[in-house]
């Protein structure tokens, strides 16, 4: 739940920012953090940026740890008001938990419903990418929410740790909104906290990104595709089904001359285990299958890398 | 507590000398009597009681909990088994109650034609410890079916001995 900046010659800390102080959702901030030199409120700024699991992107200094901005990057996440930014504020730096959703207060044996995101995170590992002609991030997001029940546990070397049993959905069905979407691909204005547009997806967007001069940023779907948008609008300008669902990274590079893109395909990770691993009921695979249910209606098992020439 | 959990693994060890053909089959899960909200069977072992409406008994409710958080990572979601570790939904009918306690706190090896299969010992994990009747009647629910795959939707309060028993064994040193 925090980043740390340490000296890369003798590891001493220099600081630390706790993300999700106390985690009662399973917020660990395993995402990487991205450097971007950025001008912000007219000054120019050696920054880090995260797209946390809690849900929220965050801009640091990484000269010596400010924290800049720290914004929802999915409308849908409410364990948290905001971020408190009042440096005189006894909470600054901290998030504002809202008690309905706080599993700790709700207490062992109740169902904490509807906590948005759920523990999959609004982003997991896959990485996000910065695009220093545009100055924005394009960020594979999960829409999904959960419900969160915690009981007793004691911790035993060796053995299974486990205290809660969870559920995930789209998170539409605690927006209300009729949308059953559990992914956006977006951009994001890591200078102002802001969504700049956002491409709906079926299914979470589980894929690494990149971005290329030419304009494009690419990522892949779950259901298979590798799709090209504009970065400018997010206007899809290509797509490709690969014969497997892409949890992989799309890499792009020159090779005699020529520029490339390539992805591996192959469906798996905590959004996919129940088509790895032939789940089919909700709560299984810590809660992530009922939420993914209809991916085998849409792709395969497979471990493919397809390889994509830019033409002359 | 200590002095249970010892006698509880003495008769494990006893109890896993014996072979699987010798193992005594359970009685009929049918529950005939409740005791502060918990079921047990004619011969006295602990059951699950469902009633018409679906709402599963707490120590049932309580056994899909620990299953999935102690036992599904080897035995497979909703008792259903694995490649590597049986059906535990079926291995239930087989045997009964003591010999169940017997595998799960003392573990045991399996050899068959290079098959071999390795049960750890639970016997210092109150996870397990504490909620061993709860995850052997939710076996015995998935056993005949009488609770489906997945949660439980309804159940009934956890009663207060429930709880009681809850404290004392996990704080237990």
């Amino acid at each position: 739940m925090t980043i740390w900046a340490r000296n890369l010659d003798t590891g001493a800390v220099k600081w630390v920012y706790q993300l999700t102080p106390h985690d009662e959702w399973d917020y660990d901030a395993i995402n990487e953090v991205i450097l971007a030199d950025q001008e912000i409120g007219g000054v120019k700024r050696k920054t880090a940026v995260h797209f946390d699991r809690n849900g929220f992107a965050y801009t640091l200094d990484r000269t010596n740890g400010e924290l800049l901005v720290a914004e929802k990057y999915d409308p849908a996440v409410n364990w948290a008001t905001k971020v408190d930014m009042d440096k005189s504020s006894k909470t600054y730096g901290r998030p504002l938990v809202v008690d309905k959703y706080s599993t700790e207060k709700n207490g062992e044996d109740t169902n904490t419903q509807g906590v948005c995101p759920a523990a999959l995170g609004s982003k997991d590992e896959q990485p996000a990418s910065f695009n220093p002609e545009t100055g924005l991030f394009y960020v594979p997001t999960n829409h999904v929410c959960m419900d969160y029940e915690p009981f007793r546990v004691s911790y035993t070397a060796g053995q299974p740790y486990v205290g809660a049993t969870l559920e995930m959905f789209p998170a539409g069905r605690v927006l209300g909104d009729k949308t059953d979407n559990t992914g956006n691909f977006i951009a994001w204005d890591a200078r102002t906290g802001k969504i700049v547009w956002s491409d709906k997806e079926q299914f979470s967007v589980w894929s690494g990104t990149v971005t290329t001069a030419g304009g494009l940023a690419f990522y892949g779907t779950l259901e298979g595709y590798l799709k090209a948008v504009d970065l400018k609008t997010g206007k899809e300008l290509y797509k490709f089904k690969t014969p497997s669902g892409i949890i992989g990274n799309v890499i792009t590079y020159e090779h005699a001359g020529k520029q490339y893109v390539a992805v591996l395909s192959g469906v798996g990770g905590w959004a996919g285990i129940g088509l790895a691993a032939g789940l089919t009921k909700g709560n299984e695979g810590l809660g992530a299958v009922g939420n993914y249910a209809s991916l085998s209606n849409y792709t395969a098992l497979g471990g493919v890398l397809t390889v994509f020439a830019l033409p002359n | 507590m200590r002095l249970s959990l010892a006698g509880a693994l003495a008769l494990g060890v006893i109890m896993s000398v014996g072979t699987a053909a010798n193992a005594e089959a359970p009685g009929d899960p049918k529950a005939v009597k409740s005791v502060d909200g918990k079921y047990f069977d004619a011969k006295g072992d602990p059951t699950y009681n469902v009633k018409p409406d679906g709402t599963v008994d707490f120590y049932t409710f309580s056994g899909y909990r620990r299953y999935h958080s102690e036992c599904h990572v080897c035995h497979g979601p909703n008792a259903e088994g694995s490649t590597y570790a049986p059906a535990l939904k079926d291995s239930v009918k087989r045997f009964d109650y003591a010999e169940f306690s017997g595998i799960v706190i003392g573990g045991r090896e399996n050899k068959q034609a290079g098959n071999d299969s390795v049960m750890p010992a639970f016997a210092d994990n109150k996870n397990a410890m504490c909620y061993l009747d709860d995850i052997y009647v939710y076996l015995r629910a998935r056993s005949t079916e009488a609770v489906g795959r997945g949660r439980p939707e309804k159940k009934e309060d956890k009663p207060a001995a429930f709880s009681d028993a809850e404290t004392k064994c996990m704080s237990a040193k």
